[in-house]
């Protein structure tokens, strides 16, 4: 039965087979893996591979988005649906209109698209799908669409009573998926109390959990590159006093916008219940200048 | 060859055997044959997970032996143990669903009453410890060409769930490892010219960013 040294045994396999093996790794393996010789890259490039890392579970996404001809392979497919550029609208059956400036944008309520790495399906809970407390109200809140933003996004006018709360049903996420959520947004000139006092920001888990943070949606460095304020010793000290344990803060993403993590949740097979999400900030203070894109959730890799 | 008087199954056996031709054993275990001649036993209940020698029990054309192409001696006895530990717990039906249909689709309904029945807790993920033995049996395989003979024989018996766990086992050595750590891993050899290996990490580029 011996082979002589240095034939390639794994030749032997049928490609279909190592199509097979290929499926069960994920996305970013099998890009991998097409450099490693040519029959890996006919194998990897299949679509029986590329077809079991398109879940089938999507959820139904809005007519219209998905325009076009359709992609001439699974693998074209993938590339498509985990594009972080263009996420596709979810068809969520509630409110749907174009908007009459422009036909093209719509309310909408999340959106989606796959982390390309893994095949997990991630969402963007957009402003209009939010419960923002006094959001309706137009001295406190106004709505407005921004050239870097397709969907219309909330601004803060000013408020005492900040609580932004978002909700998706574990169902909708990958099962076995670490996930984190992140209030995406951006903090124009003029912003007042949005560095202290910090913010709470909450994650209620199906299984019953509560997953609690302090955060700051301006850090202090970025409250004085405007110099809003004095850099005095006492300043500093008393800030550093009332923000106690150090808070989470944002960090600045590749299109422009912010980011700050609200918490870390893992989706478990057979969750079946809402993951709700929130951010809070409730004492007398006035919070003024924020401008609320969404919630995002996507895979977050532990450890 | 005096059957024990007590056994029921054997003592129709033995009936069969008086009716039958000698040397073959009807309703008894069937006769693997590979490539070298040598006959691997399996019996009937662990037939059952072979699609092909299922189909050939019920067309009635499994008596005498079965000769397996291209499998040799080794691969077929592993085939045969794996068969004979899993066929007591088998379920072709549960089997099947878990294969072919990894992703249900998309709940329509959201309303906690669509899925009253909340799952049992099982307190012991692995209760037979089939697991566990799977584990061992794939660490057993001295080399990558005895896993590929196991993969391709299990293929070619059509035995869905040996498949299964060969090809989890090639994945296992692929998933998060680079190009390199993968050659290594399977004792492939780089067929690409530089260029063409360029290209190729070119057009993917985004699998490499980390």
């Amino acid at each position: 039965m011996g082979s002589a040294t240095g034939t390639c045994e794994i030749a032997r396999l049928p490609e279909d087979l190592l199509s097979a093996a290929l499926a069960l790794t994920t996305p970013r393996d099998a890009c991998r893996a097409v450099v490693v010789s040519r029959a890996f890259r006919d194998a990897a490039g299949s679509d029986a591979v590329w077809a079991r890392f398109v879940p089938r579970d999507l959820p139904p996404i809005a007519a219209g988005e998905l325009a076009g001809p359709a992609p001439p392979s699974k693998k074209e497919q993938f590339l498509r649906l985990s594009d972080r550029r263009f996420p596709l609208l979810l068809a969520d059956g509630l409110r749907i209109q174009p908007v009459p400036k422009n036909p093209l944008l719509a309310y909408g309520l999340k959106s989606m698209w796959l982390d390309r790495g893994s095949g997990a399906k991630c969402y963007m809970l957009l402003a209009r799908g939010l419960h923002i407390s006094w959001g309706d109200t137009p001295c406190y809140w106004r709505w407005t669409n921004l050239p870097d933003s397709r969907f219309e996004v909330a601004v803060l006018l000013s408020v005492c009573w900040f609580e932004i709360r978002g909700k998706i049903h574990s169902k909708m996420l990958s099962r076995d998926t670490a996930y984190a959520a992140y209030i995406v947004f951006k903090i124009p000139v003029g912003s007042y109390g949005l560095d202290y006092p910090p913010q709470k920001a909450s994650i209620d888990t199906v299984a019953g959990k509560k997953i609690i943070r302090k955060v700051c949606l301006q850090s202090y460095e970025a409250r004085h590159v405007n110099r809003q304020l004095p850099l005095t010793p006492e300043y500093n000290k008393s800030y550093q006093l009332g923000h106690g344990r150090n808070p989470v803060l944002p960090q600045e993403r590749t299109d422009g916008w912010m980011e700050l993590e609200m918490g870390v949740f893992y989706n478990k097979e057979g969750d079946d219940g809402e993951v709700h999400f929130s951010l809070l900030q409730t004492s007398g203070t006035s919070k003024e200048g924020l401008i609320v894109q969404g919630i995002e959730i996507r895979p977050k890799k532990l450890g | 060859m005096a059957p024990p008087a007590t056994d029921a199954a054997t003592t129709k056996q033995e009936q069969q055997h008086a009716a039958g031709g000698e040397g073959v054993e009807v309703g008894g275990d069937l006769r693997l044959v590979a490539e070298c001649g040598t006959v691997v036993r399996l019996s009937r209940s662990a037939a059952r997970m072979s699609t092909t020698l299922f189909d050939m029990i019920e067309a009635g054309c499994a008596e005498g032996g079965i000769p397996i192409k291209g499998a040799d001696v080794g691969t077929l006895r592993l085939v045969a143990a794996y068969c004979e530990k899993h066929a007591p717990h088998y379920d072709p039906v549960a089997s099947a669903a878990r294969l072919r249909d990894p992703f249900p689709p998309f709940p329509i309904e959201f309303t906690p009453a669509s899925y009253a029945v909340k799952p049992v807790t099982q307190l012991d993920p692995d209760p037979h410890g089939l697991e566990a033995w799977d584990r061992k049996f794939i660490s057993d395989l001295p080399d990558n060409s005895a896993l590929f003979n196991l993969i391709i024989v299990a293929n070619l018996m059509a035995i869905e769930d040996l498949v299964d766990l060969g090809c989890t086992a090639v994945a296992d050595k692929m998933r998060g490892k680079t190009p390199d750590e993968i050659r290594v891993a399977l004792d492939i050899e780089n067929d690409y010219t530089p260029e063409q290996e360029a290209e190729v990490r070119r057009e993917n580029a985004w699998a490499f960013e980390d």
